[in-house]
């Protein structure tokens, strides 16, 4: 019934809306999650020829908002006008046909396949079955030559690109599909400099042919000098649509915070005692070449740097996961090899891992049976599990932890980002680790639970573990650490005590000091 | 992942759509009972003889060898493996418990057979081994793993019997106790012996996967061995023993089919073990990429293509045709597998 009104009157005001200013009419969007309010009642209106950058922090709704756009997510309210005309957008194909294109931060390219073949991937659905190898060619390298990409080959396959060059064939990609809106999810994050100047050429450049560009960046400075209007949302609500021009630095981050770091980050009691881990001038494969850090128990030691600088990776290398090519790691100031996870488990190190889905949970088990996944000799005689004990241990310990969940018997797929996540970390807790390594601890993780994720790391932390916190959030780095070393490019470079932490050193260190180009390739 | 916060979302709202998730998830979590109960009332109404206690116990007898093997096949399934090999460790048992009976001359006493039985359960726990050798430590992938071992054992099989048959002398003392455990029943309720043995194995390893610590790490491993081996298990452990035991569990069953044929073979070694407990195992709704399946729902499967089997039988339709008929119904329970799991998430 309501559906069909709705269609009755944009049917009506297509003629009245064609001449809308806008490209893109997001109105009052509201979507929720399992009941957690991701977005509600937002509204984003883009023009045509204009880069309009969407900010707010991480878990404000961007992303949620130009999924929407895209079709990967249904809103649950709110309508969309595309060149002023009201659209159903129900899934990606939808979007497509509507001229949305979004270049996420995840490539979703095919990495095995050429350039020039995934630049026209979208054809082989619709054209004949003969692939005109030539006439690929010589339009691809049309293509990137116009966009002034000449140097990059488009017989070569994707996976040996540098990121950059990756994020440039998702637009020559996005542009063959003659999209009218295009969508780039922090472009920037993995960028060297001169790629980036780069980047913004081209958007520049599809900006004046009229493109809609809708930018969701981290960093401040790039805002201000790419885009014509800035859209903040903050914990899924709309806060304002400005000029670029109007404002300045200062009042948008008060529109982006906008609320006390304080009562985010919770306050705990630190008592240092000595350190417990250390490990010196490690090195392992390509990415770490030179890292050295220790930590004490009762502390939050922050890695931080830009994506692949090889915080990861130094970590992996040091429990023994990946191979250690050099370096000292010291355990209660003894030398130690770890050997595998098993072996850094035994020492009670806990590794929580950057990818949730597919290292972290169990995601068809149920969620008992993944808390006690650390933790099964505990209630077992004989290798024989007391399933009793178990169960009680399972509800008590969830109730501590606060995992919210219909029951523990469902799968860990039914549950929130922020709940898998709450899960993952109840399993190191349930072995009593005493050293934390905890990667991106709260990616994909909605606000609230957060909070809660940061209480359940207090609480640890002042039980007297050490805890390591790799995190590309620079507020979280803040609120959290009480020191950090800052790794750019496979080495660790600065170390930063809790009253020096800010965004301004942060980054200083993790881009150096000096405009670094080394990196191209 | 995201489609499924979304139901969980709409399910909170309304109670027509819980019971329909209810609905749903009988169906996609019991479906291989509902067919068997199905498929019972289609044979009892085909055919007269079907619910006969003397074509039940046929049918029951049948099955012994099958669903020992299957549980095997179904530990390496919920590790995320293969196992192609199950026919070969099977038909390696049966030979080398003929073989050490008749050339070796163990059939002549108690303790010779005792041995015997040893020997060949052993020769194929130690394919198993090999298998779990290659597959965890080597890395070689399972399908090629156990593809390879299939063939080179069912060779070594024509090797040892020169590809004769193996005839037990039923007057040694050893040979006919063996024989007499193939054929006949206990004393007091007439169920054979060999049918004792599945129903321990079954018991076995309902208990195992529910009780003990191996059970719940070996189904973990195989949900995602990545996570687990972070969470600092030695995943490679349980990958390992499942082959192992696949591989005793196939020679449990090879002495089984020594004793009831009171001979051996390397035709035995045939691919209709592996075709038939893999299908059992798939049908009995086990997630060919591991960490999903029961014991239960194995049983359960073994049992359908048994019934499915006996129709066929019942209604005279010819051996070959039955062939067509049961990679059919393989196909039909992978799709049908395909089909719930999509509704599921």
């Amino acid at each position: 019934m309501l559906e069909k009104e709705s269609e009755i009157i944009s049917e009506g005001e297509y003629s009245v809306a064609s001449i809308s200013e806008y490209q893109v009419e997001m109105c009052n969007i509201s979507k929720s999650f399992a009941g957690v309010k991701a977005l509600v009642d937002v509204t984003l209106k883009v023009k045509a020829g204009e880069i309009h950058a969407l900010i707010g922090e991480n878990g404000a709704g961007k992303s949620t908002l130009m999924k929407i756009l895209a079709g990967a997510q249904p809103q649950d309210k709110g309508t969309i006008k595309i060149g002023g005309r009201e659209v159903k957008i129900k899934n990606p194909k939808d979007g497509l046909e509507n001229g949305i294109s979004v270049i996420y931060q995840e490539i979703s390219l095919i990495p095995d396949v050429s350039v020039m073949e995934n630049i026209f991937l979208d054809e082989f659905n619709e054209k004949k079955n003969i692939i005109n190898w030539k006439d690929l060619k010589v339009r691809a390298k049309k293509y990137l030559d116009d966009l002034g990409f000449g140097e990059i080959d488009v017989s070569e396959k994707v996976k040996n690109l540098s990121v950059a060059y990756q994020q440039i064939v998702e637009i020559c990609k996005a542009l063959n599909r003659k999209s009218t809106v295009l969508v780039l999810d922090e472009p920037t994050a993995v960028l060297t400099m001169k790629e980036v100047e780069k980047l913004f050429e081209l958007l520049n450049q599809l900006r004046d042919e009229g493109v809609s560009i809708i930018y969701i960046s981290h960093r401040l400075d790039e805002v201000f000098s790419l885009t014509d209007r800035i859209t903040v949302l903050k914990d899924g609500n709309l806060v304002n649509t400005v000029e670029s021009q109007s404002i300045n630095e200062d009042e948008l981050v008060r529109m982006m915070i906008g609320r006390n770091l304080d009562t985010f980050f919770p306050e705990r009691k630190t008592s240092m005692g000595k350190v417990v881990l250390s490990v010196k001038n490690l090195k392992a494969g390509n990415l770490v070449k030179d890292i050295s850090f220790e930590v004490r128990s009762g502390e939050v030691l922050g890695l931080s740097g830009l994506v692949g600088a090889g915080r990861t990776e130094a970590v992996m290398a040091m429990l023994g996961i990946d191979n250690l090519d050099g370096g000292i790691v010291e355990l209660d100031g003894k030398k130690i090899k770890f050997k595998s996870a098993k072996d850094a488990f035994k020492h009670k190190i806990g590794l929580l891992p950057e990818d949730r889905k597919s290292h972290g949970v169990l995601l068809n088990m149920p969620i008992k049976h993944n808390i006690t996944l650390t933790c099964l000799n505990n209630f077992s005689t004989a290798s024989c599990i007391n399933l009793k004990k178990e169960r009680s241990f399972v509800n008590q310990f969830s109730n501590e932890v606060g995992i919210k969940a219909a029951s523990l018997d469902n799968n860990v797929s039914s549950l929130s980002g922020g709940n898998q996540q709450k899960v993952a970390l109840a399993k190191l807790l349930a072995a009593h680790s005493r050293i934390l390594i905890l990667d991106e601890p709260t990616r994909g993780v909605d606000v609230g639970s957060k909070t809660e994720i940061f209480k359940l790391i207090n609480d640890m932390v002042e039980k007297k573990c050490a805890v390591i916190m790799i995190s590309s959030e620079m507020t979280e780095i803040i609120g959290m650490c009480d020191r950090v070393i800052v790794i750019r490019e496979g080495v660790s470079v600065g170390e930063l005590q809790k009253e020096e932490l800010s965004e301004i050193n942060l980054i200083k260190y993790a881009m150096g000091v000096t405009k670094d180009e080394s990196k191209q390739n | 992942m995201n489609q499924s916060k979304i139901d969980n979302n709409t399910s909170e709202g309304f109670l027509g759509l819980d019971f329909k998730s209810i609905g749903t998830k009988i169906l996609t979590t019991y479906y291989p009972l509902l067919i068997l109960i199905l498929l019972l009332i289609v044979a009892s109404i085909i055919s007269p003889i079907f619910l006969t206690s003397g074509n039940l116990a046929n049918l029951l007898r049948q099955q012994v060898t099958y669903m020992i093997i299957a549980i095997g096949v179904l530990m390496v399934m919920l590790t995320g493996g293969i196992d192609l090999s199950v026919s070969s460790m099977a038909g390696i048992s049966s030979i080398m418990v003929a073989y050490s009976l008749q050339t070796w001359g163990l059939g002549t006493s108690s303790a010779g057979l005792l041995l015997a039985i040893i020997i060949g359960i052993g020769s194929a726990f130690g394919i198993g081994l090999l298998n779990g050798f290659l597959v965890s430590i080597v890395k070689v992938p399972a399908i090629i793993t156990t593809l390879a071992t299939m063939m080179a054992f069912q060779g070594v099989g024509f090797m040892i019997t020169k590809g004769s048959t193996i005839l037990l002398a039923t007057k040694d003392t050893g040979n006919s106790i063996l024989i007499k455990f193939g054929e006949h029943g206990d004393p007091l309720l007439g169920i054979p012996y060999p049918i004792y043995v599945a129903v321990f194995v079954v018991v076995l390893f309902l208990l195992i996967m529910k009780y003990t610590t191996f059970g719940r790490l070996l189904i973990s491993t195989g949900s995602n061995e990545a996570a687990v081996r972070l969470s600092g298990i030695n995943t490679k452990k349980y990958i390992f023993w499942s082959y192992g035991i696949s591989g005793i569990l196939s020679g449990v069953a090879g002495v089984i089919i020594t004793a009831r044929t009171a001979t051996a073979t390397a035709l035995t070694a045939s691919v209709d073990y592996n075709m038939t407990t893999i299908a059992a195992v798939i049908i009995g709704g086990t997630s060919l990429l591991g960490g999903e399946g029961s014991v239960g729902f194995t049983v359960v499967g073994v049992f359908i293509i048994a019934v499915i089997g006996n129709i066929m039988n019942l209604i005279n339709l010819p051996t070959y045709p039955q062939m067509v008929v049961k990679a059919a119904i393989i196909i039909i329970a992978v799709l049908l597998k395909g089909l719930t799991s999509k509704k599921s998430h």
